[in-house]
C-alpha cells in the first residue's frame, strides 16, 4: 500500500451535495457477477474504486426508482470495534404517492436481498451489494399521506448495506435483460 | 454510418443502459454515433463485440513483415563507396 498526497480534490470547484432523482435496483439472486477488489499493487486511488460491472443473470436486469429531489441521501457510517472496523451505507429515498406499484414495491422489498446503486450530484455511483452480502430494506421514514395538506404522501424508505471497504462503482447498469451469450 | 454494422451488442436484449460518464445509453437506437460506440468498446465496454466490418474499418490487420536479420558488426560486409557521379 502506497500513500499518497492528499490536495484539493474537486474538479473545476464542483461538489454539489445530494444524489440524482433516481436509484436503481434489484435482486441480489439476480445478479451473475459482481465488481472485484482492487488487485495489488495498491494505491489510494485504485483502494477507492472496485474494479468491473454487475452483469444479471439471463432474463434478469436492473431497475429505477424515481425518487424526490432533494429527498434522498446516502449516509456512510462506521461501524464495528477497534480492530473490526467496516461501513454501513444507509441509503434514503422517498418515492411520491401511494400508488399500487409503490406499495407493491414495498410489500416485495422488505424482506428481500437487494442490490441497489445510487448516483451522486456529482455524476459518481455507488453500489449496496456484493457477492457475499445484499442490501437490506431496513425502515420507513416519513411513509403515508402526510398530516396537513401542504405535507406530502410517499413512501420513505431506508436501505442499508454493510461492507468492509467504500468504493466508487465504475460499471455499467443494465436497465435491459441479459441474454446468454453465443 | 449505423453503429450496429461496426459492432454488435452482446449479452444484453438491446435497450438502456446506463454507462458512467456517458449517461443512460439505449441501445436498441441505431442512430448512436458510432464514434461514441467505439469509445465505449475501446474503453472495456463488456456488452460489445466488434463485427467483421468494423474490425476491417477501425482495426485493419497490419500486414507481417519479416523482421530484418541483425548483422554482428565482425560479419558485417565493408559498405560500398557510393558510385561515382559522372560530371
Amino acid at each position: 500500500m502506497d500513500f499518497a498526497d492528499i490536495g484539493k480534490l474537486l474538479t473545476d470547484g464542483k461538489n454539489l451535495g445530494g444524489l440524482a432523482q433516481r436509484i436503481y435496483f434489484g435482486l441480489w439472486s439476480d445478479v451473475a457477477t459482481w465488481p472485484v477488489d482492487a488487485e495489488l499493487p495498491l494505491t489510494l486511488d485504485a483502494l477507492g474504486s472496485s474494479t468491473g460491472s454487475i452483469a444479471m443473470k439471463p432474463g434478469k436486469r436492473m431497475f429505477e426508482l424515481y425518487t424526490t429531489e432533494d429527498a434522498a441521501k446516502l449516509d456512510i457510517n462506521v461501524i464495528g470495534e477497534e480492530g473490526g472496523k467496516g461501513y454501513e451505507f444507509l441509503l434514503h429515498v422517498f418515492a411520491p404517492g401511494l400508488n399500487k406499484k409503490l406499495l407493491g414495491f414495498m410489500n416485495a422489498t422488505k424482506n428481500e436481498d437487494l442490490v441497489l446503486i445510487a448516483q451522486d450530484s456529482a455524476g459518481q455511483f455507488y453500489l449496496l451489494g456484493c457477492e457475499i452480502r445484499s442490501a437490506k430494506f431496513q425502515a420507513s421514514d416519513g411513509s403515508g399521506t402526510g398530516s396537513t395538506t401542504d405535507g406530502r404522501r410517499g413512501l420513505g424508505m431506508t436501505f442499508a448495506y454493510r461492507t468492509h471497504s467504500l468504493y466508487e462503482y465504475t460499471g455499467t447498469i443494465p436497465l435491459t435483460a441479459a441474454v446468454p451469450e453465443p | 454510418m449505423i453503429w450496429t454494422d461496426y459492432f454488435t451488442l452482446v449479452g444484453v436484449m438491446p435497450g438502456r443502459i446506463v454507462v458512467p460518464g456517458h449517461g443512460t445509453l439505449d441501445f436498441s437506437d441505431v442512430s448512436l454515433p458510432v464514434e461514441k460506440i467505439q469509445t465505449l468498446f475501446e474503453n472495456g465496454f463488456p456488452y460489445l463485440r466488434v463485427t467483421s466490418l468494423g474490425k476491417e474499418t477501425f482495426y485493419p490487420e497490419q500486414p507481417l513483415v519479416e523482421p530484418e536479420a541483425e548483422v554482428t558488426p565482425e560479419l558485417a560486409l565493408p559498405a560500398k563507396k557510393p558510385p561515382k557521379m559522372k560530371t
